[in-house]
């Protein structure tokens, strides 16, 4: 007689965000294996980029990859074609788009915090934290115009300057956001319902995360010295005050300080972008069509971010591809669902937060 | 970025003698259309705190060669093996189809010869 | 406890974080992208916004009646998509006299009917602007 029950988890789940299907393999309460099925929203973008779009219009297309990532997916893109034309930005720019690149960080952490404590019944403080993150979303609308979709990257530069009140706001704003976070590092680390009940479930040992190639808050949970943000020099994040955030344990509570600490260093990193803006253009036009190919990553909220371009010296592309970090984290996912209680899969599915529209472009 | 070209037979051990999963992370498994019916596969990987060290392992190959799987050394590779079967309509080792594409959409959308 | 308990007795009296929509109005940014607007006589029918624009909600068609400009040599008469437009502003960085002949306003477009050529009307102009090029 078969002794293992089979139980769905999506693809429409009440503490699901988006469409992901996990088909769970359980004996008793244990899940003992692990299927995936992750492409209910997948809306053929590569396929777009290289068959409907020219290359300076893509930056506004794959923007539309995903909605909380937007400005790492244009960013990326945006890179990449500038190492094909070969032009050098100017630094102002450079600052400005690691202030948006960081504002987005701050309110996707946040989103994804409040979610966690969603899954953990916590409905107040998911409200509390959702509330304080319009004042995040505020200073985005302010400083680009629109609250999720930027538009705010072009090639060779950025699209709006900066002006001093809109400076002003974001630094009052983020003081504040600061005080708020720094009261959640209270909530995360005594209150029971979000640190204690957390603790230990879906851990991920260093060396699996190693094995697996564990990316973003997830690997830095459990010690893996792993931020994209360390390992290019098309930004200057250390000019900035960039430091690495990591805990050991690799639990859903070290994934949620691991998420804390990096809010707080991102409002440090804008502030010093603020304190130290330099003089200059934002724009600089950069001549000719994309010809040869081009691998640039950046880290966005959820891990490391690929995009592989590849030109003919024409203005469609002949191939763009995009690795999202919700996608390599796939095997990650399942490797960790491995083992734990199918009561904890929606909570530990929600520390990860995963970004389905990313994962199937 | 650092292109070091390969064959379908001696991918595996290529990958296997370079591959110390302690100082290199896999980024992906990606395809790129040649001209007749030709693609390109590229297994890029990159390496953990170095500044933008990318490797990438090459072949061309035709639509119909079988592709070897390197799940049993990469783990994660999976999700990016069965991805490129549903794209490039190439058959990979043990990779099955549908991770992305039903049977009533395009097939092979990226490869040149969509249907 | 005795603060969270505090805390839960004065949030009782705290007015609402949302605001009383529609009652009150969302106060729209001054620099809030919004819609595109277009100022036909000081247009010179360069056609630059409409090869910049990503979406095509940009569209110049062959009319009929054209409106009376020196510039338009073609006979071609401005269309504007707000349903298909991504409010980049790309148009207007591409336009040579940017907030004489289009700029962009901090309005939101209305709720779309058939008069506003959405669907099956913006196909038609796509099909018009294909056989004049």
């Amino acid at each position: 007689m078969k002794k293992t029950i089979n139980i769905p988890l999506g693809s429409q789940h009440i503490s699901l965000l988006e469409p992901v299907r996990f088909k769970f393999e359980c004996e008793n309460e244990k899940i003992i294996s692990v299927d995936s099925d992750v492409g209910f929203v997948h809306r053929g973008i590569e396929r777009a980029c290289t068959t409907k779009f020219k290359f300076d219009a893509i930056g506004y297309v794959v923007a539309r990859v995903c909605g909380l990532c937007a400005i790492t997916h244009s960013l990326s893109y945006t890179a990449a074609v500038e190492k094909l034309l070969g032009g050098e930005i100017t630094k102002k720019a450079k600052y400005l788009r690691i202030l948006l690149l960081e504002l987005d960080r701050i309110h996707s952490h946040m989103l994804c915090l409040s979610h966690t404590c969603e899954n953990a019944g916590f409905e107040a403080m998911f409200m509390r934290i959702m509330g304080d993150r319009e004042l995040v979303m505020e200073i985005q609308e302010l400083l680009t115009g629109n609250r999720v979709q930027f538009d705010y990257i072009n090639i060779g530069g950025v699209n709006r300057d900066i002006n001093s009140e809109v400076a002003k706001k974001i630094i009052e704003n983020l003081y504040e956001v600061k005080q708020r976070v720094l009261g959640y590092m209270d909530e995360f680390t005594n209150n029971w319902s979000l640190s204690l009940k957390f603790k230990g479930i879906g851990a991920l040992s260093l060396d699996d995360a190693y094995m697996f190639n564990a990316i973003g808050p997830l690997a830095r949970a459990s010690g893996l010295n792993i931020d994209v943000r360390n390992e290019i020099d098309y930004l200057p994040f250390n000019e900035v005050g960039f430091a690495m955030q990591t805990q050991s344990e690799g639990d859903i509570n070290a994934r949620n300080i691991v998420r804390l600490h990096e809010i707080l260093n991102s409002i440090l990193m804008c502030e010093n972008v603020l304190s130290g803006l330099p003089e200059g253009a934002i724009f600089t036009k950069l001549k000719g069509k994309p010809n040869g190919e081009a691998i640039v990553r950046f880290e966005a909220p959820r891990g490391e971010l690929m995009y592989y371009v590849k030109g003919n010296g024409s203005a469609m592309l002949e191939r763009v591809r995009i690795k999202t970090p919700t996608f390599a984290s796939i095997p990650v996912f399942s490797h960790i669902f491995v083992g734990e209680n199918y009561a904890d899969a929606p909570a530990i599915l929600a520390s990860f937060d995963p970004c389905l529209s990313c994962t199937a472009k | 970025m650092k292109k070091i070209k390969v064959s379908l037979e001696s991918v595996r051990e290529e990958i296997e003698s370079f591959y110390d999963y302690k100082k290199w992370h896999f980024l992906t498994l990606n395809g790129l259309a040649l001209a007749e019916n030709r693609m390109e596969v590229q297994w890029i990987f990159s390496k953990y705190e170095a500044l933008d060290e990318v490797i990438v392992y090459y072949a061309e190959i035709e639509y119909t060669d079988i592709i070897p799987s390197i799940v049993d050394m990469v783990p994660s590779a999976i999700i990016s093996q069965r991805e490129i079967v549903d794209m490039f309509g190439v058959k990979v080792d043990g990779s099955e189809k549908g991770l992305y594409l039903d049977e009533d959409s395009m097939q092979r959308p990226l490869s040149g010869c969509a249907i | 406890m005795l603060t969270s308990l505090k805390k839960a007795f004065t949030n009782l009296f705290k007015k609402p974080q949302t605001i009383d929509y529609p009652v009150t109005p969302i106060v729209k940014d001054r620099e809030y992208r919004g819609l595109i607007e277009y100022g036909e006589e000081a247009c010179i029918y360069c056609l630059k916004c409409e090869k910049a624009c990503p979406p095509g909600a940009i569209l110049f068609v062959p009319v009929e009646n054209p409106p009376e400009n020196d510039k338009n040599k073609k006979g071609l008469q401005y269309h504007y998509n707000p349903y298909l437009c991504i409010y980049c502003s790309e148009c207007v960085r591409a336009c040579p006299k940017p907030d004489e002949a289009l700029w962009q306003s901090n309005k939101k477009p209305s709720v779309a009917v058939v008069d506003d050529r959405v669907n099956e009307g913006w196909f038609e102009l796509e099909k018009l602007k294909k056989q004049s090029d």
